[in-house]
């Protein structure tokens, strides 16, 4: 297949993607706010708040780092290395999240 | 004191063989070693979110199951993730150790990969945008919809 198509196709996903993320960002502000009208925020929520955006996060570094690569290669080890990080922490917040939702669920 | 020269010997005993292998293939095998381990951790937590939100979205809103779709998603996203590495390593290494595969299986497991991966990196972002908006909806509306199933039934038996 033509290498036009895959970038073509990277750029839009993409675009797609830190579009996404920016409105996700902005609804996650938003229960934030609803939240803090509670006397006292649960451990869920924290920990949900903290999972979610480092799920924006690595989809902005994903988005970003795949158009720049495309512009400028010498900047893909960068942003791997920064996914990388980004997936171990959510990896760890993930297991929290899911942990504190068990014990609400009990 | 011997059980702690262990501990430590066990990870630079580690370094020095990625260090010997990258040297013998021309590859970074110690960045694809961590990149290849926090995809398979992201599988892992994913997996385990997407279980614990599924749960909640049964006992409470139907909101959560959006999140715990996209979850799932995000678990078949890295699991490409890891097959595209893999993939990449293969390609490199083809020549030099003698594995049987013919080019063209993997060229076309390598566009498989390359088309498969942004299309679900975009449904993953975007049913996760559905979700969120769906619980913000619900915290706005009738916040007590967001954990308890029942008194959702109870209101519309009421009604």
């Amino acid at each position: 297949m033509n290498e036009d198509f895959f970038v073509v196709l990277n750029t839009i996903a993409s675009v797609i993607v830190i579009i996404c993320t920016v409105l996700s960002f902005q609804l996650l502000v938003g229960i934030s706010r609803e939240l803090k009208g509670l006397k006292t925020m649960d451990e869920m929520w924290k920990n949900f708040i903290i999972m979610t955006n480092l799920f924006i996060l690595l989809g902005i570094t994903r988005a970003v780092g795949s158009i720049s690569t495309i512009i400028f290669e010498g900047l893909q080890p960068v942003f791997e290395a920064l996914l990388s990080v980004t997936l171990i922490l959510f990896f760890v917040f993930a297991i929290q999240l899911s942990l504190s939702i068990e014990e609400i669920t009990e | 004191m011997k059980k702690l020269a262990f501990l430590v010997g066990i990870p630079l005993l580690i370094t020095e063989n990625v260090n010997a292998l990258e040297g013998i293939n021309h590859i970074d095998m110690s960045g694809t070693m961590v990149r290849l381990i926090s995809y398979l951790l992201g599988v892992c937590g994913a997996a385990y979110l997407a279980a614990g939100l599924w749960s909640r979205s049964e006992k409470g809103s139907e909101s959560w199951k959006y999140l715990s779709v996209s979850m799932i998603l995000f678990v078949f996203w890295n699991i490409i993730g890891t097959f595209s590495i893999l993939l990449d390593v293969l390609s490199i290494r083809k020549s030099t150790s003698g594995i049987v595969i013919s080019d063209e299986a993997l060229t076309t497991y390598i566009i498989i990969v390359q088309i498969l991966d942004p299309v679900i990196e975009v449904i993953v972002f975007v049913i996760l945008l559905f979700g969120l908006r769906k619980i913000i909806d619900a915290m706005r509306t009738k916040p007590w919809t967001v954990f308890s199933k029942e008194d959702e039934e109870e209101e519309k038996s009421n009604e």
